[in-house]
C-alpha cells in the first residue's frame, strides 16, 4: 500500500468540519487600556503609565533556543522583527505569539513595523562572543559562548523572516552575514524569501561564506500556495532563486514545514521533480508543531476555506499517525533519490544524516550539540541493539563533544532520555525499553521490533 | 525598648497581614504616635488607624515580616516581632524604617487635607455586586446618582452597577477610575464613605480606618459605549475569487450572507409550490 492510499484511509476517521458561515471577525484577545495614566502620591501630580515598544531597533536575538534539549543545532540569531510578519503564512502561530506579546505589555504596539536590530550593536555584541570563546577549550565554558566555541551554525530566520523587502533597503542581515564571512562562522537561513538567490550580492556573500539556505517550500501547487502562504513569493520565484543559490555553490535544503498530510503521490512526484529540476538534493521536514485546534490558525484556514481539521489535526505536535506518514512520504523521497532528515522524533532513527537540518556534512568544522535528544537516538541506533545506558550516553557526549552545553540541558535531556516529556526517545521508531538502572530506563535499538506507529495506523485503517 | 500592641492594633495588623497572605494588598506598615499607617507597595493605596490610647516609638515594616503583638526595638536599629504559642515562641528580625514611616505619615496628612468636589457613600453589596475578574472600576456621579462601570477590553463588554432607588448618598459631579483590587481593599472595613479630590479619593471606611486611594484615567472611560470592533491584526487579504460587481458596496460578509438566504427562500417557495 503506497502513502496516499494509507492517507487516504486514515482520513476517513477526521470527520468533515462544517461551518455555516465563513468570514466572522472575531476581537482580538488582547488589548491594553490606551492613554493610561494614574495620579501618584508621592510625585502629587498625574503620572504616565504607557509602556512602549521600541519602533525603529531592537537588541538581537542571540540565543541559545528553548528547544536545545532536544535540538543539535541550538543557536538563534534574528536581526528583524515586528508585529505581524507580512508573508501571512495562515498556519504560521508564531504571528499570535508575537501579537499576543505586543499587544498585552505594550501601548504602542499599532505603530510597530518591522524594526530590525542595530548592525554595529550586533556586530559588537557578537565580535566579543567569538573573542572569548572561539579557539578557546569548550570544556572550560558554557551556555552560548560554549557553542560558539563548538562552531555551531548560527540560524536566522526562527523568530522572523529575515529577508523581507525592507532587508533589500536596509541590508542587515548582508551586513551581518558579511561580519560572520569575516570571522569564518558557520551560518544557517531558514527562509521563504526569493531575495538571496535573486540578488547577485547576497549570492556572492553567501558562496564566499560557510553557509546552506532552509528553503521554505511546503507544496509545489502555486494555488494551494497562495492560499497558504498568501503574500510569500511565488513557488516559481523560489525555485528560481533555489537554483541560482545551487548553481553559486550554496547548500539548499527544501524544507517542507508543516508537512502537510493530505499530499497526494501525484503531488509528491511533482513536488520531488521540481526540487530536482533545480538541484536541491536535501530535504528537511517536520509534523505542525503546534496544537491545530488553536482558534487563531484554525479561523485563518476556514476564511481560506481549508478545512484544518483534515489537513493538520492529525499532524500537529508529532501524534504518532503524522509521524508514521512522515516517515512514509521520506522512504518515497529516499526512492526518487533525496536525502532527508526530520526532526520529528518517530523518524529521527531513520534520517540519512544525523543532524536533521541536513547539513552534518556541509558544515564539517562544526560539533554539533550532541548532548540533545536527537543526538541520544543517533546514539542508540549507532549501538546497533547493544543496550544503552544514561551513562553511556553522557560518556559519548563527553568524548564527542565535551559534554552538554549546561547542566539544566543535561538534566532536561535526561528527563527526555526517560520519556519524562513529550519529545523523548520513547517516539522513535524501533526504541526498545530493554530495563533499568539508577539514572532510568536502558534503551536498545532493534529493527525487528514493531513500529507502534504502523500497529496504529492498520488498526486505523479499516474498509468503511 | 520593648512594646506590646494592644488588641485592637493587633487586629488591625493582623488583617492587613492577612490581606496580603491572600494576596490583596501586598504593602508595608508603618507606626507612629497614635497612628498605623498601611500603605500598599505600589504606592497608591493608603490606609491609617488612629486611637487615642496608642503611643508607638517610629517604625515600619513589610506587612509580611508581621509575626505578632510582641516588638522590640534593638540597639542597632532594627526590629523584633514576635509571638508566643504554646511552649514556643516565633519572633522576626527586620529594619526599622524610620524615615519612611515620618515621610509617609507627612504625605497622608497633606493629602488628607485637600478640597473635595464630590462625594459617595457605597455598602459593600454594591461593591459585591462588581465582576472581580476585571481591572478597573469607573465611578460616574452626576445629579446625585450614581453608577460604577467596568470594561472588558478583550470581550468589548461594559457592565454597569447603579441604584434602582435612592438610597447611596451621592455628591457632585465625579468621573474617576480605580484599580478594582485596590478599590475593593477599602470595603473590607465596612461601609465606604468617599470624597473625591482631584486626583485620589480620600476614604472612611467602616468606624474608623481613613484611607486615600489614588485615581486613574484611560481613553475611554465613564461611557456606556463599546469598543469598535478590531482586526486580529494581520492585514486581510483580497479575495479575488469573490471580487463584488462594480459599483456594490460590500460589508464583509453580510452581504454574502443576504444573498444566500434570498436564495434560500426562492428555494424554499419552490419547493411548497
Amino acid at each position: 500500500m503506497r502513502y496516499e492510499e494509507k492517507v487516504r484511509k486514515a482520513l476517513r476517521l477526521i470527520p468533515r468540519l462544517g461551518v455555516f458561515m465563513r468570514g466572522w471577525r472575531f476581537r482580538s484577545p488582547h488589548l491594553r487600556k490606551t492613554g493610561y495614566r494614574e495620579f501618584s502620591f508621592e510625585d502629587g501630580c498625574w503620572t504616565d503609565r504607557r509602556r512602549l515598544l521600541k519602533k525603529e531597533e531592537i537588541r538581537s536575538f542571540v540565543e541559545i533556543s528553548l528547544r536545545a534539549a532536544y535540538c543539535p543545532m541550538p543557536i538563534n540569531l534574528d536581526v528583524y522583527d515586528g508585529l505581524v510578519c507580512p508573508y501571512g503564512c495562515i498556519y504560521c502561530f508564531a504571528n499570535y505569539f508575537r501579537y499576543s506579546l505586543y499587544t498585552s505589555f505594550f501601548d504602542n504596539w499599532k505603530e510597530v513595523g518591522i524594526r530590525h536590530c542595530n548592525p554595529e550593536f550586533l556586530k559588537r555584541h557578537l565580535g566579543r562572543l567569538f573573542e572569548r570563546a572561539l579557539g578557546k577549550d569548550p570544556a572550560g565554558l558554557k551556555g552560548l559562548e560554549k557553542a560558539i566555541a563548538w562552531r555551531i551554525p548560527l540560524r536566522f530566520g526562527i523568530r522572523f523572516e529575515d529577508f523581507l523587502g525592507v532587508e533589500k533597503r536596509r541590508r542587515v542581515a548582508l551586513e551581518t552575514m558579511k561580519f560572520l564571512n569575516s570571522w569564518d562562522y558557520p551560518y544557517m537561513i531558514n527562509t521563504k524569501s526569493a531575495l538571496l538567490g535573486e540578488d547577485p550580492e547576497y549570492l556572492r556573500v553567501l558562496s564566499e561564506g560557510k553557509a546552506a539556505v532552509h528553503l521554505t517550500l511546503i507544496t509545489h501547487r502555486e494555488e494551494l500556495r497562495k492560499r497558504l502562504e498568501p503574500n510569500a513569493p511565488s513557488v516559481d520565484r523560489r525555485l528560481r532563486a533555489a537554483r541560482n543559490l545551487v548553481e553559486a555553490g550554496v547548500r539548499v535544503v527544501a524544507r517542507m514545514e508543516p508537512f502537510i498530510v493530505g499530499m497526494t503521490d501525484e503531488d509528491a512526484r511533482g513536488y520531488f521533480s521540481l526540487l530536482r529540476e533545480v538541484g536541491i538534493k536535501n530535504i528537511t521536514l517536520d509534523t505542525y508543531s503546534y496544537s491545530a485546534v488553536g482558534t487563531q490558525v484554525r479561523e485563518l484556514f476556514f476564511r481560506k476555506g481549508l478545512d484544518l481539521d483534515k489537513i493538520q489535526l492529525l499532524n500537529c505536535d508529532s501524534q504518532p499517525l503524522a509521524s508514521y506518514w512522515l516517515g512514509e512520504f521520506m522512504e518515497e523521497a529516499r526512492r526518487e533519490g533525496f536525502s532527508c532528515s526530520t526532526f520529528d522524533m518517530g523518524n529521527v532513527p531513520d534520517n540519512d544524516q544525523n543532524i536533521c537540518c541536513e547539513v552534518e556534512d556541509w558544515f564539517t568544522g562544526s560539533t554539533f550539540n550532541w548532548g540533545s535528544t536527537v543526538g541520544a537516538i543517533r546514539f542508540v541506533k549507532m549501538k546497533r541493539g547493544k543496550p544503552c545506558r544514561w551513562k553511556d550516553f553522557v560518556e559519548w557526549v563527553e568524548e564527542k563533544c565535551g559534554g552538554f552545553l549546561t547542566d539544566k540541558l543535561q538534566e532536561a535531556c535526561k528527563r527526555s532520555w526517560n520519556g519524562e516529556d513529550a519529545y523523548g526517545l520513547v517516539w522513535a521508531k524501533g526504541m526498545e525499553p530493554v530495563g533499568l538502572d539508577e539514572d532510568g530506563i536502558v534503551w536498545r535499538y532493534s529493527e525487528e521490533l514493531s513500529d507502534f506507529r504502523q500497529v496504529l495506523v492498520e488498526g486505523c485503517s479499516y474498509e468503511v | 525598648m520593648k512594646f506590646r500592641l494592644d488588641a485592637e492594633a493587633e487586629r488591625f495588623l493582623a488583617f492587613c497581614s492577612q490581606l496580603e497572605t491572600v494576596g490583596r494588598l501586598k504593602g508595608r506598615a508603618f507606626l507612629k504616635g497614635k497612628r498605623i499607617l498601611v500603605v500598599n507597595s505600589y504606592n497608591n493605596l493608603l490606609l491609617e488607624k488612629s486611637s487615642e490610647k496608642w503611643n508607638f516609638p517610629t517604625l515600619g515594616f513589610g506587612l509580611d515580616m508581621y509575626e505578632g503583638r510582641e516588638f522590640e526595638l534593638t540597639e542597632d536599629g532594627a526590629v523584633k516581632s514576635s509571638r508566643s504559642e504554646g511552649g514556643f515562641r516565633v519572633t522576626k528580625v527586620f529594619p526599622r524604617e524610620q524615615k519612611e514611616a515620618e515621610r509617609w505619615m507627612q504625605l497622608f496628612d497633606s493629602y488628607w487635607q485637600r478640597g473635595r468636589f464630590g462625594s459617595l457613600t457605597l455598602s459593600r453589596d454594591a461593591v459585591s455586586l462588581l465582576d472581580k475578574e476585571l481591572s478597573h472600576v469607573e465611578i460616574v456621579v452626576e445629579g446625585g446618582k450614581w453608577r460604577l462601570l467596568q470594561r472588558d477590553l478583550y470581550g468589548g463588554w461594559v457592565r454597569c452597577v447603579e441604584e434602582r432607588s435612592l438610597l447611596q448618598r451621592a455628591e457632585g459631579s465625579v468621573r474617576t477610575a480605580f484599580v478594582l483590587r485596590d478599590f475593593l481593599v477599602l470595603f473590607e472595613f465596612g461601609e465606604v464613605r468617599m470624597e473625591f479630590c482631584e486626583g485620589f479619593v480620600k476614604a472612611l471606611c467602616g468606624r474608623d480606618v481613613r484611607a486615600l486611594l489614588a485615581s486613574c484615567d484611560y481613553e475611554g472611560a465613564y461611557e456606556i459605549k463599546v469598543l469598535e470592533e478590531e482586526s486580529h491584526g494581520r492585514k486581510e487579504q483580497e479575495d479575488k475569487s469573490r471580487k463584488p460587481e462594480s459599483g456594490k458596496a460590500t460589508d464583509g460578509g453580510a452581504e454574502e450572507v443576504r444573498q444566500r438566504l434570498k436564495r434560500l427562500k426562492r428555494l424554499r417557495r419552490r419547493v411548497s409550490r
